[in-house]
């Protein structure tokens, strides 16, 4: 009897649980901004927010123990050869698109064929690829004429998801790659489908039922388009969003004093630094830059500008990545030094003007533009803050039409050569990466060692060296690696943070105890 | 000449004024520095590809170049792709148009009757407590930012008291589209949850948007009124032994209309145009709010368009205004 009542007791604990769970597991997401398409091929930052669990890739990176790691997608294994330049995978069978187009080696190759066709930003991770070609049915390799250490977790990118053939269908001319029907649909193999997008209003992601892998417990996800942070806040407060993104530094504060509401913080991959134009007559001299470098009031920036929402950088390559050394050097205010190095530059109390821009893209950046007024002040330079619209500050950084300029970037993978890679690398000058249009050929050596070297140990040598060098010569001046903050109600489980995907929560692992 | 033939020239004169705001616009958003191809691209664009997308969208042809394919496009009802959305200009207007004009339909009514009946009753009840409220309503409407009064509103009706939704048209499925207007909708398809659910969505941003308009119609009306109760045929009407109502409604409030009347009317015109700071803090998927998003992204066809639109519905609307005038007034000959 008293083993009958203990079997009942958990079937009825059991039942009550998976009512408990069962039960609305729609999730409400409000983000102030919307995609301008769901072409996960064509997509770049908020895009990515909607469609990245549409889709699957041939790998996955994931945080595990602290530690990022490349893990089986479509791919079951993998190999990388000695010499890093051919990555070999072999696919899970039995996986179906939404559209019902089997996965194999043809499909994965077709979807990289549109990928590299397109040519978008969203393959950038990619253009290390030389060639690809099917091996047999559920084999795909890839080759790099040159080592690329880096290459593994290019395929874990969202840009990299693969695409369903049968998106062939919606070509309206031959060639076209189906563009304008993927800018309203998806066709992928991921853990949820878009069921609605009401442009203007929201996107609906519902869970996809025949998902291969393991399934969410979210059946629903309704991204809410709410432009003015205040608003959601409110709503937040309400309890009509369940989480939210792109706070200011006082709402998350205010917020965080909320006992319904949590807030979950982790170290980004952003980071906000000024680029320095290389080429203006007084910035190309080294000493001008330190100079400039030893200036500024990187502490009251951070703590009165930012909050204190994140740390100060300790080098190039942001905290939790590899290459990243706590001990690196970073210039620190003093002006005596400063003003010394003026001097031998031949500037002997400034005397001379710069100008500083900043767009609306960021608020802040105005204010660091102001501080770093007052700051250069201190050492005799005149500064002439400039604000512009985010399209004109785009265009006059890619032309160089430009003396100081409030700059951030973000990763998108957690993989050092996303930084040097871009920042340093001569072939990268303008919007490409290199703002401050560097040159340097022993720094370009340097990152084209670091990228094809395989050796952990070796390369993070590499990597140390071209931090030291960076510094010395002070392209750029390093500001903040900026905090991540998701605000969310109390209610919202199994949230974590993936660095390799920072725009995108963990939809599939969240759940909620309402 | 008859109003028929008045309405006829009004439109024909529309195309002119059409003419000349698609030009003036299209050299002055060309001119502005920005590189939409740039924006396009993306954030770590190679200069190929930049160089590419400029000639898949046409900026790389001379402006004349450019201009006269897009004024061919026009005559031929063509609008445009949105270089964003990749959809055509006109679909994507079709797409936001009705939640604004929903929105200031209603702002505009519920401005109309309410600031009107204020300003008469102000006229009437000149000097008293009636008088120096509607005074107070009405400084209080154009000093205060309509986004810090639609702000404070989501707090104190939403969050405190849980009255009404703050943000988005509709909490559920919208209603079937017959004309894109959520409550129209609710009511030819018979879709009472959804007709109820857009309207309980509707009052918040309306209250805002109306406010301000109501203030600068209730101080017309009081001022209008006032001077045409001061006119000979209001005493001579009272004389003749008229009742009040007949008095007030019937022969002076119709005079005091005309001015009233211009003042709703370029309301009306301005809100239809861009009610900007309402739509974005109730997240109101209207025209103002995808104006500006084509604006800071240099999606030139996008703003093209919606300044044609904003620039026919001013134009119609001023139209409108100038029929009713003879209408109101019958001395008033086209």
């Amino acid at each position: 009897m008293s083993r009958c009542m203990s079997i009942f007791s958990i079937l009825f604990v059991a039942i009550l649980a998976g009512a408990i769970v069962a039960t609305a597991q729609t999730l409400n997401f409000g983000s102030t901004g919307e995609p301008r398409t769901l072409d996960v091929q064509d997509a770049v930052g908020v895009e990515n927010l909607v469609t990245h669990y549409c889709y699957d890739r041939l790998v996955e990176a994931k945080m595990v123990e602290g530690t990022l790691t490349v893990l089986p997608g479509l791919a079951e294994r993998w190999e990388v050869s000695e010499d890093a330049r051919q990555f070999t995978f072999y696919l899970r069978r039995g996986v179906q698109f939404i559209d019902g187009h089997p996965l194999d080696a043809d499909a994965v190759k077709f979807s990289f064929d549109r990928l590299f066709a397109l040519g978008l930003p969203a393959s950038g991770h990619l253009d290390f690829i030389s060639n690809y070609e099917v091996v047999d049915e559920y084999t795909i390799a890839f080759r790099s004429d040159v080592p690329f250490v880096p290459g593994i977790i290019s395929f874990a990118a969202t840009g990299a998801s693969i695409v369903s053939p049968g998106i062939r269908t919606y070509e309206e001319e031959s060639g076209d790659w189906a563009r304008d029907w993927m800018t309203g649909n998806t066709a992928g193999t991921g853990p949820f489908v878009v069921a609605e997008w009401t442009r203007g209003m929201r996107t609906v992601l519902v869970r996809n039922d025949d998902y291969w892998g393991e399934m969410p417990v979210l059946e629903k996800v309704i991204i809410r388009y709410i432009p003015e942070s205040s608003t959601l806040r409110l709503m937040l407060e309400a309890g009509d969003i369940d989480m939210g993104e792109s706070f200011t530094a006082e709402e998350i504060g205010a917020m965080g004093k909320n006992p319904a509401i949590k807030v979950v913080t982790a170290p980004s991959n952003m980071v906000y630094y000024l680029y320095l134009n290389n080429k203006q007559p007084y910035l190309e001299d080294v000493r001008v830059r330190r100079a400039i470098s030893y200036a500024i009031d990187y502490e009251g920036i951070l703590e009165y500008v930012w909050g204190g929402n994140g740390s100060i950088m300790q080098g190039v390559i942001p905290a939790g990545m590899l290459g990243h050394c706590d001990s690196m050097f970073q210039y620190t205010r003093d002006l005596e030094e400063a003003r010394q190095l003026l001097e031998e530059a031949g500037y002997p109390g400034g005397g001379f003007s710069l100008r500083i821009q900043s767009a609306d893209l960021v608020p802040e950046w105005r204010q660091i533009s102001l501080v770093v007024q007052q700051n250069l002040a201190d050492i005799g330079i005149d500064v002439v803050v400039e604000d512009y619209p985010n399209p004109t500050h785009r265009e006059r950084l890619g032309t160089g039409n430009f003396d100081i300029s409030n700059g951030r970037w973000f990763g998108g993978s957690p993989e050092p050569h996303v930084y040097v890679g871009y920042w340093f690398d001569s072939d990268k000058h303008g919007l490409a990466g290199n703002r401050s249009f560097y040159t340097s050929p022993v720094m370009d050596e340097l990152v084209a060692m670091q990228a094809r070297e395989t050796d952990p140990a070796r390369r993070e040598q590499i990597l140390e060296t071209i931090q030291w060098l960076a510094l010395s010569d002070a392209p750029y001046v390093l500001l903040f690696q900026d905090e991540k903050r998701q605000v969310m109600r109390t209610w919202v489980q199994g949230y974590e943070y993936n660095p390799a995907y920072s725009l995108t929560p963990n939809f599939p692992e969240i759940w909620l105890d309402k | 000449m008859s109003l028929i033939a008045y309405v006829a020239r009004r439109i024909i004169l529309l195309i002119p004024v059409l003419w000349g705001v698609v030009t003036l616009t299209f050299f002055v958003s060309h001119v502005i520095p920005g590189d939409a191809a740039q924006l396009i691209a993306g954030p770590r664009a190679t200069a190929e590809l930049i160089a590419r997308i400029r000639t898949e969208y046409g900026l790389d042809q001379p402006l004349y170049a450019q201009y006269y394919q897009y004024m061919l496009n026009l005559l031929r009802g063509d609008l445009g792709t949105s270089i964003l959305t990749r959809r055509p200009v006109l679909h994507d207007i079709l797409q936001y148009f009705p939640a604004t004009f929903e929105l200031t339909t209603a702002a505009i009514l519920v401005s109309a009757l309410t600031g009107v009946t204020l300003g008469v009753v102000a006229a009437i009840k000149k000097d008293t407590w009636v008088d120096h409220a509607s005074r107070v309503i009405s400084i209080v409407g154009v000093s205060m930012p309509m986004f810090w009064m639609a702000l404070l509103m989501m707090v104190l009706f939403y969050v405190k008291l849980g009255w009404f939704p703050g943000a988005g048209r509709i909490g559920g499925e919208p209603p079937l589209r017959v004309t894109g207007l959520y409550v129209l909708d609710g009511l030819l398809t018979g879709n009472w949850e959804a007709l109820g659910d857009a309207i309980s969505h509707l009052v918040l941003p309306v209250t805002a948007l109306s406010y301000a308009v109501l203030s600068r119609i209730v101080r017309m009306t009081r001022a209008s009124m006032l001077e045409v109760l001061n006119q000979d045929f209001v005493q001579t009407a009272r004389a003749k032994g008229l009742a009040e109502r007949t008095t007030l409604f019937k022969h002076a409030l119709r005079n005091a209309l005309i001015p009233v009347l211009t003042v709703i009317g370029l309301s009306y015109g301005m809100l239809l145009g861009g009610a900007l700071a309402t739509e974005i803090i109730f997240a109101w998927p209207g025209m103002a709010h995808y104006a500006v998003g084509s604006v800071t992204s240099l999606d030139y066809p996008a703003v093209m368009g919606v300044v044609l639109v904003i620039a026919v519905l001013y134009t119609v609307v001023n139209m409108i205004v100038d029929v009713t005038y003879g209408l109101i007034d019958p001395r008033i000959r086209y």
